[in-house]
């Protein structure tokens, strides 16, 4: 019985431990944005790669054919172009400025698996420990745009696809205060566009490369509309 | 030195590939837009006819929205006592996903076509040579032009040979012309000399009734713009047979308005003028789509034909 029990509170204990609360939206207070006195850096993780992905083709063998069916796809995809997403921390920054906070764009990749994790952990608290980059920037909040994923969706059952491929893009925006490591603005953007007409016409994918780049400025457009 | 289990799964996975390869090309039925021939100057400053459709009806339909089409991400478990009885649960499979996709699109369409009930009474009366009349009195190219029955074809005259299908966005502010345009030599009945996809968008219109403003006369303000994008298509055609149509810069994301969305349409400019853009897509088809909502004053007077 005393068995019993010690294996049900192991298994209680893992699985609570597993589970976590996904971070919620927090709407940008526009006052955050007018303190003149604040200094706000505004940064990018580095871009993924553009490629395809393959969601829900899980077991080894359903992505090996997965794989091999969007191969052509996947290939052209990877000669997609970012265009001028690099430079939306500046577009982004501009904006900032133009409601009179002093925004600062770090040139570098903001790398974030390299922070070390920020305890305690609650509501609206950044996972990651960012209280090192306010001396790093000279910066008092930090902006930080972190683009995914990038490219086409497809989605399978494991070895039967689902949809038709389509452009994607993923990522989030969020403001992080570094005194005390909590989000002042958290913003997840999903954005999925479908061709209009027959999507597999390789080699160039004509219908697929126009939602790719419907998506790439609705994307934009999805991190500067906040700051407009 | 390969063992016997991994030229199974070897095979195995070869199997799957082409047999799902193969699902995978079963779904691509739609038949593709033909490409435009090579761009040579055309006589069109001549005589040429315009041929009647034998379809009597001006088609319409819905803009549909397929951003959330298919079933998302799902497990699936296959009872396979087998390698052959795998094989049978994966075509099984796949077979049930395709139809449910095709299913599922169909379902998208006819929900967007519901956009149309207003409309029904003016369409179930507005044919082909109406629009074309219309349509051929709209256009801004020059030359003797008229609207003549297959049948009646002259050997002497180059001939047009239109497609015409038009969608109403879902806020019924816009309509949007795809059209498929052959145009042949004098004598030739066959090949086509010349061959274009032209699509065009029209103003959004900005009014409180737009069914009542649509239908209004016996449905004469949607058989107007109808017969209005029609013409504009045609010149599009026409200009770019005549080789008077050149594309500047470089590929760019050019945005338009589609009834009251902002589209996207990766495209070679050619042209901007009046609030529109007339590109050069990726498919090479030629696109005319209004930049902006519609021009004010003297600017709009100065555009309106």
């Amino acid at each position: 019985m005393t068995i019993r029990a010690v294996l049900w509170a192991a298994v209680a204990i893992v699985l609570s431990g597993c589970a976590s609360t996904p971070q919620q939206s927090v709407q940008l207070d526009q006052n955050t944005l007018i303190s003149k006195e604040s200094r706000l850096g505004v940064a990018m993780t580095a871009l993924p790669k553009i490629d395809t992905h393959l969601r829900g083709a899980d077991c080894l063998l359903c992505m090996a054919v997965a794989a091999g069916m969007n191969s052509t796809l996947t290939t052209y995809t990877q000669t997609l172009p970012y265009e001028d997403l690099p430079k939306l921390k500046n577009k982004v920054a501009e904006l900032i400025r133009k409601k009179g906070t002093n925004a600062t764009v770090i040139a570098e990749d903001l790398k974030i698996d390299a922070l070390t994790d920020f305890d305690p952990k609650g509501l609206n608290i950044a996972k990651k420990d960012f209280s090192s980059l306010k001396g790093k920037y000279n910066i008092d909040k930090l902006l930080v745009i972190d683009i995914t994923a990038i490219g086409m969706l497809r989605t399978y059952s494991a070895y039967v696809p689902t949809s038709d491929p389509k452009g994607m893009l993923e990522g989030t925006g969020y403001i992080v205060n570094l005194s005390n490591n909590t989000y002042e603005w958290y913003m997840p953007v999903s954005v999925v566009k479908s061709t209009d007409n027959n999507w597999d016409e390789p080699p160039k994918f004509p219908g697929l490369t126009n939602a790719y780049f419907e998506t790439l400025e609705i994307g934009k457009d999805s991190f500067l509309k906040p700051f407009e | 030195m390969i063992s016997q289990s991994q030229r199974v799964a070897c095979i195995v996975a070869k199997v799957f590939a082409a047999m799902i390869f193969n699902l995978h090309a079963w779904a691509q039925s739609d038949v593709e837009p033909p490409q435009p021939s090579a761009i040579r100057p055309a006589a069109m400053e001549h005589n040429w006819s315009l041929l009647l459709p034998n379809s009597e009806k001006v088609s319409y339909k819905g803009i549909a929205n397929f951003d959330d089409a298919g079933a998302g991400t799902m497990q699936m478990l296959y009872p396979a006592p087998d390698a052959a009885g795998l094989l049978a649960a994966v075509l099984t499979h796949g077979f049930l996903a395709e139809s449910a996709k095709n299913s599922q699109k169909d379902k998208l369409q006819q929900a967007a076509d519901s956009v149309l009930t207003p409309y029904e009474a003016v369409l179930s009366g507005y044919t082909h040579k109406e629009l074309m009349q219309r349509g051929l009195q709209m256009m801004a190219s020059s030359g003797a032009r008229k609207l003549v029955d297959p049948a009646e074809r002259s050997s002497a005259d180059w001939h047009i040979e239109s497609t015409p299908v038009f969608s109403i966005t879902q806020d019924q502010s816009a309509f949007v012309l795809h059209n498929v345009i052959s145009i042949y030599r004098p004598g030739a009945a066959s090949a086509a000399a010349y061959q274009y996809t032209v699509k065009v968008v029209s103003q959004p219109r900005d009014e409180a009734d737009l069914p009542a403003f649509w239908t209004a006369n016996n449905g004469e303000k949607l058989k107007e713009e109808s017969a209005r994008l029609f013409a504009e298509s045609l010149d599009i055609a026409l200009g770019e047979a005549a080789g008077r149509q050149s594309t500047n810069g470089s590929y760019r994301t050019i945005r338009y308005m589609e009834g009251g969305a902002e589209r996207m349409e990766r495209g070679l400019p050619i042209s901007e003028r009046c609030n529109r853009v007339l590109m050069k897509t990726l498919r090479d088809w030629l696109m005319s789509v209004p930049t902006r909502r519609g021009a004010a004053g003297a600017a709009a007077a100065t555009c309106e034909k």
